[in-house]
């Protein structure tokens, strides 16, 4: 009867509606964990490609017009920037340090060595310990011990 | 009749089809996922095996003046620092790791020094002690191979400080970060001719390294007129024990077979025989008693 098939469109159509709807939560739901995931899963990548490596003498941090120059090689396989470099020396954030890529420019290639300056009008008192850290943009770090021996560089 | 049999299967096959085709896209999008963080743990991996398997040791070092001056003249006046040099170091790779030597790092006294790397084949000079065998090892620097490095510019103190910190120092990083230290230049190194025909004394202050000094080269050279060999043309190299725990070192060598003019310098090598760059040399006249000049 016209009566029955139209009872029939009706019921039709709403589990149709009801069934995309479902589909629609699930599917908005499971996207974003799963792009969630994948942009943790890329910032673990990014970090594990990450490396930088101090290479100084730890017996010799040269002190020139008053900076201490620290250089840092990026050992790793990620282009970096000089300018998210951040600066810790004895545990302390050094809010003025400088930065300057021994090649030029502003780009921390692999295999460069950036030029980390600590500027302070103290030096050193000689044959103590000392740390020094320097961390990359994504968190990326590397920390060395060093102790000034050298006369004209300490105190 | 409703048909609610009919609604209720169409219902659910929907369901099931759409949860099939979305769980088949996540589980391709989480598998994606997977690999960036996987190759990039292969790689840490590998990155990390690879300096494992790396070692460095400087082989040589050899000082040639530049063409306008001459290693064995007297420092004049109130001149701090003699030079320039080109420094050359032969650098072995003891490791199983093939490096790039190009991309290496070179520290000297504390300065990034910018270097090349060279074949002493090209470079026709002998091909000596210091980067006898690299010929062919430019760009690629294969395990148990050495290459050669020339940095010019190079200026090393006259007048020496007795003490061991103010001494030079030569520190090479590969492109992952290993490195290694060459012991301190040796400092105040004097000498002076006791007999005419026979014997020398030397005293020089004892370099410092962390892993110690093993020994000391005596470089005796027999050609004064010679700047252009690296090392130059010598008659002897001697080799000195180190001691932890002296400071002065006293050495008689016998000048052989011509007791002429000589000149005398002196480097420091330390366990793994890494050489570090020399001391000043002397030049010593056939005067017995006579002390000798630097």
């Amino acid at each position: 009867m016209t009566g029955d098939s139209t009872v029939h469109l009706i019921f039709y159509i709403g589990a149709i509606m009801i069934a995309v709807g479902i589909i629609s939560v699930v599917t908005s739901y499971t996207g974003y964990i799963t792009a969630s995931y994948g942009m943790s899963s890329k910032t673990l990548a990014d970090q594990l490609r990450t490396e930088i490596t101090i290479i100084n003498d730890p017996q010799i941090i040269p002190y020139v017009s008053n900076n201490y120059s620290f250089y840092v090689k990026n050992t790793g396989k990620t282009t970096l920037y000089n300018a998210s470099v951040d600066l810790l020396v004895d545990g302390i954030y050094i809010q003025n340090a400088s930065t300057k890529i021994e090649k030029g420019g502003n780009v921390w290639y692999p295999s460069y060595v950036l030029i980390v300056n600590y500027t302070t009008g103290t030096r050193f008192t000689k044959n103590i310990d000392h740390n020094v850290t320097v961390v990359a943009e994504n968190g990326v770090l590397d920390s060395m011990p060093f102790k000034c021996i050298q006369d004209a560089y300490c105190n | 009749m409703i048909n609610v049999g009919y609604t209720v299967a169409m219902f659910a096959i929907l369901l099931i089809t759409a949860a099939v085709i979305i769980t088949a896209a996540n589980y391709g999008i989480a598998k994606d996922s997977q690999i960036a963080p996987l190759k990039a743990e292969n790689m840490y991996a590998e990155r990390e095996t690879g300096k494992a398997q790396t070692g460095l040791t400087i082989n040589n070092t050899c000082l040639i003046p530049d063409s306008s001056y001459n290693r064995y003249t007297k420092a004049q006046g109130t001149e701090t620092y003699s030079g320039p040099y080109s420094l050359y170091l032969s650098v072995r790779n003891n490791g199983s790791t093939i490096l790039n030597p190009n991309i290496a790092t070179l520290l000297y006294n504390t300065s990034y020094i910018n270097f090349t790397i060279t074949d002493f084949e090209e470079e026709q000079h002998e091909a000596d002690e210091v980067c006898g065998d690299t010929s062919g090892y430019f760009s690629v620097w294969p395990p148990l191979t050495y290459v050669c490095m020339k940095a010019s510019g190079i200026y090393i103190n006259t007048p020496d400080k007795p003490s061991p910190g103010n001494a030079l120092r030569l520190l090479v990083t590969a492109e992952n970060g290993v490195s290694t230290i060459a012991p301190t230049s040796p400092t105040n190194f004097t000498g002076f001719r006791t007999e005419v025909n026979t014997t020398y004394t030397f005293r020089w202050n004892a370099s410092y390294d962390e892993d110690g000094i093993a020994y000391y080269r005596l470089y005796a050279i027999n050609n004064a007129g010679d700047t252009g060999d690296c090392p130059p043309e010598t008659y002897a190299i001697e080799k000195i024990p180190g001691y932890t725990n002296t400071l002065i070192f006293d050495y008689t060598s016998v000048c052989a077979p011509s007791c002429n003019t000589d000149y005398f310098y002196v480097t420091a090598v330390d366990s793994f025989e890494n050489e570090g760059v020399q001391s000043r040399t002397l030049k010593c006249l056939p005067v017995a008693g006579k002390e000798c000049e630097y």
